[in-house]
């Protein structure tokens, strides 16, 4: 008892498979290129701060350098003004010719190891746990103990203030961008952004490292920039990878409900034309029984009437033969009356429900149906009137009536030049009647047919059976309708009329067309 | 062989609608003719007399064996009497193929009397004549073969328009020889002229390997 859906799953899934993993592909190829564009994006904006800050970084560098070499020049005291100028200065401090520099120890010595070494500015005492570093210079025309000397210390924190800082205006700001940058040293580091106590112990998830490392453009201060900057699951471009997904998917339902809709109607057209043909291959085995069931008798009545004829035409007439050939005669012709009232009663329909059914959706959806065989003819066809006209009707009578009176329309409009079909439904409150006109501009129906329209085996089209219009008078007739012609100029007009479904007389809201 | 000898043409009617059958048969009957009805296609096959003067009617449609069917069979057997198709809706398609099959007529019922009297009528007449002719050919070709060898060379030499000198010559026999041979073939032949001579073994001549 399973195995039929099982089979009947099988091929479904086989068809969709392949529109599956199309729909994967696309979305993925999609968040690839996005992905790739973002993460392209975030290494140029990091590139390109982290040369800012480097030359920020620089300029300060020399910027100390010409400070120190101003003040040796000009052999100048140390002004506190300076300080305030440049916050990143800590201190200035001079030493005279033949002196000592002030200070501890340590200094001194570093200071003065320092001094020796170069007639330019020269580092000393750099100590990168607390980002303090001093610079020192002799004055030019003098050397070792016996010259002036000038020295200034630096914060390495305070070398670019936060508002110029590219990336974030806080350390705060800097560490959510996950990013971190240091002064390396002599292979100490000084770290310019907040070091969190949980970083170190806890890295975040790197999807990518960028990093920038770079000496800085002044001798006096061989500080290395290094900076580093994480592309983190959160940096992934989420708004643009789910629009493109949302669209992707909007794309893919689509397109399958619009193959789904095409399949459907190819479907229900197929059906409509086999159901057709085969009506017709019926009709016509009918019409072949018919001929003999009715023609047995037939030849039998005349054979027997005509012996009959000739037996009372003999000299001496044999009227007892000739009565019993006309007693056959009669018998024979009861026989055929028997053949036709039978076949009256096998095609007499079992009268077909009447149920509520909403004349609008029924003649649109009929429309639809026949709209690319409109297409196809080059016909154009336009349904206007009521939004839902609800009528107590045969669906089944009913949709052949509507197919039969365009298919006879589209057949008028064979051979004429720009041909149009116009499908109007309304209703009449006041007759409690729902009417559909099927307007055609074609040649109209030839006044010699006009008056037996809907009399059986009158057909205007050559080739016609003639038993349409026929057939669908007799539903109109039986669901307590009517059909009826009307010439139109030019063309010709059909109007079917029903009666609206009951709901209507007990009141029932309706929705108006608008 | 029973019925062989009977000169009343016989008709075979074909159908297996009895009211037809009865109807057709009286009908026919009123002209003189002489009908065996047969309800069963099979049954007539099997046991209608093949050698006796007369026509066939065969209904088209009918269960069982239709009446093509049976057209085909009675060629295939040989039988000679003509067939005369009888059908409720007549297509070219189904006309074709009856005349075809070699029937003789193609009626669509009903069928008027005068239509179906005349056309068996004429069938009977022309089954007469193609039986008459057949005897007759018989009968020439048992003379024929009571001809001598010599008379058979002179009687081909006569029919090819030679004299009796230059079928003397092309025989190397005398004229007189000759004249007596021709006096021998006349007589055996029962031909009253060189016309009827002609005309009834000439074929005969043609066709003789000797």
């Amino acid at each position: 008892m399973n195995a039929p859906p099982k089979l009947s799953a099988l091929p479904r899934f086989g068809k969709l498979l392949p529109c599956l993993s199309a729909g994967f592909a696309g979305a993925a190829l999609g968040c690839a290129l996005l992905i790739q564009q973002s993460l392209a994006q975030q290494r140029e904006d990091f590139e390109t701060g982290a040369r800012i800050a480097h030359r920020l970084l620089s300029q300060r560098a020399v910027q100390h350098e010409a400070v120190l070499v101003t003040l040796s020049l000009l052999r100048a005291t140390p002004d506190a003004r300076l300080t305030a100028v440049y916050p990143q200065v800590l201190q200035l401090r001079q030493r005279a010719a033949g002196e000592i520099w002030p200070g501890p120890d340590r200094l001194r010595t570093a200071l003065e190891a320092a001094e020796q070494s170069s007639r330019k500015p020269q580092l000393a005492a750099a100590d990168m746990t607390t980002g303090r570093f001093w610079i020192v210079m002799p004055t030019p025309n003098g050397a070792g103990a016996a010259a002036e000397a000038h020295a200034l210390e630096v914060s390495l924190a305070l070398m670019v203030p936060w508002s110029e800082w590219p990336f974030g205006a806080s350390p705060e700001v800097m560490q959510a961008s996950s990013t971190r940058a240091w002064l390396v040293h002599d292979g100490a580091a000084f770290a310019m952004h907040a070091e969190a106590a949980s970083s170190a112990a806890n890295p975040p998830l790197a999807l990518r490292q960028f990093t920038f490392d770079k000496r800085l453009a002044a001798e006096s201060q061989p500080f290395t920039l290094h900076v580093e900057q994480n592309y983190r699951i959160a940096d992934l471009p989420w708004l643009s990878l789910a629009l493109w997904l949302a669209a992707w998917s909007a794309l893919l339902a689509s397109g399958v409900h619009m193959l789904r809709l095409r399949r459907a109607r190819r479907r229900a057209e197929a059906l409509l034309r086999l159901g057709q043909v085969s009506r017709l291959n019926a009709l016509g085995e009918m019409a072949a029984g018919l001929a003999h069931e009715l023609n047995q008798p037939l030849t039998a009545v005349l054979a027997n009437t005509q012996a009959a004829m000739r037996l009372l035409d003999d000299d001496p007439p044999e009227a007892d033969a000739a009565r019993a050939a006309m007693t056959q005669a009669a018998a024979q012709a009861r026989r055929a009356a028997d053949v036709v009232a039978r076949l009256r009663r096998s095609i007499e329909r079992p009268g077909g429900k009447c149920v509520t059914v909403d004349l609008a959706e029924l003649v649109r959806s009929s429309a639809n149906l026949l709209e690319p065989e409109c297409r196809r003819r080059g016909v154009a066809m336009a349904v206007s009137g009521a939004d839902a006209v609800p009528v107590a009707a045969d669906p089944v009578a009913l949709e052949q009536i509507v197919h039969n009176l365009i298919g006879n329309a589209l057949n008028a409009l064979e051979a004429t030049p720009a041909p149009s079909l116009q499908l109007a439904v309304t209703r009449d409150p006041a007759t409690r009647q729902a009417r559909l006109s099927v307007r055609d501009n074609g040649p109209g129906v030839a006044a010699a047919v006009r008056d037996h329209l809907f009399e059986p085996f009158v057909s205007a089209r050559p080739g016609g059976l003639g038993l349409g219009l026929s057939l669908c008078d007799t539903l109109a007739t039986e669901m307590g309708g009517r059909l009826r012609h009307q010439a139109a100029s030019p063309g010709a007009e059909f109007i079917l009329e029903l009666p609206l479904a009951r709901s209507e007389d007990a009141g029932q809201p309706v929705r108006r067309p608008a | 062989m029973s019925a062989a000898g009977s000169l009343s043409p016989l008709i075979h009617l074909v159908d297996d609608d009895a009211a037809v059958r009865d109807a057709l048969a009286l009908l026919i009957a009123t002209v003189g003719l002489r009908v065996e009805k047969w309800a069963d296609p099979e049954a007539f096959l099997a046991s209608f007399d093949r050698h006796g003067i007369g026509a066939i009617v065969l209904d088209i449609r009918m269960p069982g064996l239709s009446g093509m069917a049976v057209l085909d069979s009675l060629r295939a057997s040989g039988a000679d009497q003509p067939v005369i198709m009888l059908t409720g809706h007549a297509s070219v398609d189904l006309c074709r193929r009856a005349f075809k099959g070699g029937a003789a007529e193609f009626l669509e019922k009903p069928v008027d009397d005068e239509v179906l009297l005349d056309a068996l009528q004429q069938a009977v007449r022309r089954h007469v004549r193609s039986r008459e002719r057949h005897a007759a050919d018989q009968a020439a070709r048992t003379r024929f073969n009571a001809l001598t060898d010599r008379e058979r060379e002179v009687l081909g030499l006569i029919v090819a328009g030679l004299t009796n000198k230059e079928i003397g010559r092309a025989l190397s026999l005398s004229p007189r020889t000759v004249e007596t041979h021709r006096a021998n073939l006349f007589d055996k032949l029962e031909a009253p002229s060189l016309a009827q001579l002609i005309r009834h073994y000439a074929a005969l001549v043609a066709g003789d390997p000797g």
